[in-house]
């Protein structure tokens, strides 16, 4: 019991693949619980009585919420292989993108999915303008957000590599365009290459499945 | 000390988010400069040092830029680790403080939904506060409330939560006094109200927090204005203070 380290997940959550990503970087044993969110175990509920979500890590029986929170104790507890630079100003900057992908990304995804209230061309502008900054301010030329190797960054990123692209399709809008944004897909392709990355990625038809579903249940609900 | 060495702070006066970073660098014994951002009229280099929000606090160290009020808090305690530690040192410890830090974030975007709200749905608003409030109060007394009652709250012993609580505390005050409501009330949230009225006793703080007259009159202007105040960012860039200063 003593050191085991435990993940509750569930298969289609980018916030889970984080965690999962950088376990696996670090190459920590784990075992996975996968939850159904309609049906949440008493264990989870119990682990993460204020949020009530996945992802939850538990370290020798201590529970973790909040994916930012477990990666940052990851990266505390082994600081092998390290996924967040070591000088407190570059420090600053990672958490400063990580924290901007976490605002401002997700109120661009959210308008993209479910339609802005200015409509779906609005939303993919949004999205567009928000990756136009992303692209130009945080990755630049480098290869990945990280530098040569990828880091926290690129793993908090990681939803516009592999989530956009169902989306995307459900919704009738490209927005991450090579042309557009040529060096953040350049990023894309070399992010899924990378070997953790690309043996650890959710099945893309599964996902536009599960987005579809989502998406047509929710439409349905009178406002 | 060189030039580059020294720390300067952007901000302004009423701003929450830049009253943390002041503590912080105070609880922490660090000397530094301060400059008023005129929001309405930002100086070039707010701009450029924040070009992504344009927002302050921004904490300049090094003649190098950090934003975000908990990002610099943290930067703060890894810079100078000596003397009063801001997070805890053990790991599962510190992933508890980031936990409840990210929670009081949650908390205070309810408090603006209360400030922002009509009449009508100021009611429902209150509870949704009071009820965060309850949360976090047990999540937070393992921390805290040695015997209940928080005698760990000395000028030596502040700490990131103690921190980011205290920078809306003469806003909570504020608020209550422009809304008429009870936003930190003793019989809902006992803990709370007894941490807050601690934490409002230490002469680091008070005078570190703007005066509760200035608080009352913005926030009367913004209410009656009806501009939206925090609007979830988490710093400020809409120069409501300067718009206040020229009316007065």
């Amino acid at each position: 019991m003593d050191n085991e380290v435990k993940l509750h997940g569930f298969w289609p959550s980018p916030f889970v693949y984080r965690v999962i990503w950088a376990l696996k970087l670090k190459g920590i044993e784990y075992d996975y619980i996968e939850e159904d969110l309609a049906n949440k175990s008493e264990l989870l509920l119990r682990y993460n009585p204020v949020y009530k979500k996945v992802p939850v890590l538990v370290h020798a029986g201590k529970p973790i919420s909040e994916s930012l929170v477990i990666l940052e104790y990851i990266e505390e507890v082994w600081p092998h292989n390290p996924l967040l630079p070591k000088d407190p100003y570059e420090r600053s900057v990672a958490r400063f993108w990580i924290n901007f992908a976490t605002d401002k990304g997700r109120s661009a995804v959210r308008s993209l999915f479910w339609g802005g209230e200015d409509g779906e061309k609005e939303a993919a502008e949004q999205m567009f303008n928000f990756l136009k900054i992303i692209e130009e301010q945080a990755l630049g030329d480098k290869k990945f957000f990280g530098g040569n190797s990828i880091n926290m960054v690129d793993l908090i990123f990681a939803w516009f590599a592999c989530w956009i692209q169902p989306m995307e399709q459900l919704v009738g809008i490209k927005v991450l365009e090579p042309s557009r944004l040529p060096r953040l897909h350049a990023w894309v392709k070399n992010f899924k290459e990378e070997p953790i990355i690309k043996e650890n990625l959710p099945d893309p038809e599964r996902l536009l499945e599960y987005y579809t579903r989502m998406r047509s249940n929710r439409m349905s609900k009178p406002n | 000390m060189g030039e580059e060495s020294k720390a300067v702070v952007h901000g302004t006066w009423a701003s929450a988010f830049t009253k943390r970073v002041e503590l912080a660098l105070k609880i922490k014994g660090i000397p530094f400069e301060y400059v008023e951002e005129n929001l309405r009229n930002k100086s070039p280099l707010l701009l450029k040092y924040n070009p992504v929000h344009k927002k302050v606090p921004v904490l300049v160290h090094n003649g190098k830029p950090i934003c975000e009020s908990v990002i610099i808090l943290e930067y703060i305690d890894e810079t100078w680790p000596s003397g009063t530690k801001l997070l805890p040192q053990e790991p599962y410890q510190r992933a508890k403080f980031r936990f409840w830090a990210a929670y009081i974030e949650q908390l205070l975007e309810s408090v603006a939904k209360l400030f922002n709200a009509e009449k009508a749905a100021q009611g429902k608003a209150l509870e949704e506060v009071h009820e965060k409030l309850r949360i976090l109060e047990d999540g937070v007394k393992e921390f805290y409330f040695v015997e209940k009652s928080p005698d760990h709250v000395h000028a030596e012993k502040l700490g990131m939560l103690d921190i980011m609580m205290v920078g809306h505390l003469v806003a909570f005050k504020a608020q209550e006094e422009v809304l008429g409501v009870k936003i930190i009330d003793p019989e809902k949230n006992p803990f709370i109200a007894s941490w807050i009225q601690a934490l409002i006793q230490l002469p680091i703080v008070k005078e570190t927090l703007p005066p509760h007259d200035n608080m009352v009159g913005l926030l009367q202007f913004v209410k009656q204005t009806g501009i939206k105040l925090m609007d979830k960012s988490r710093g400020h860039d809409r120069g409501l203070e300067s718009k206040l200063q020229s009316s007065t």
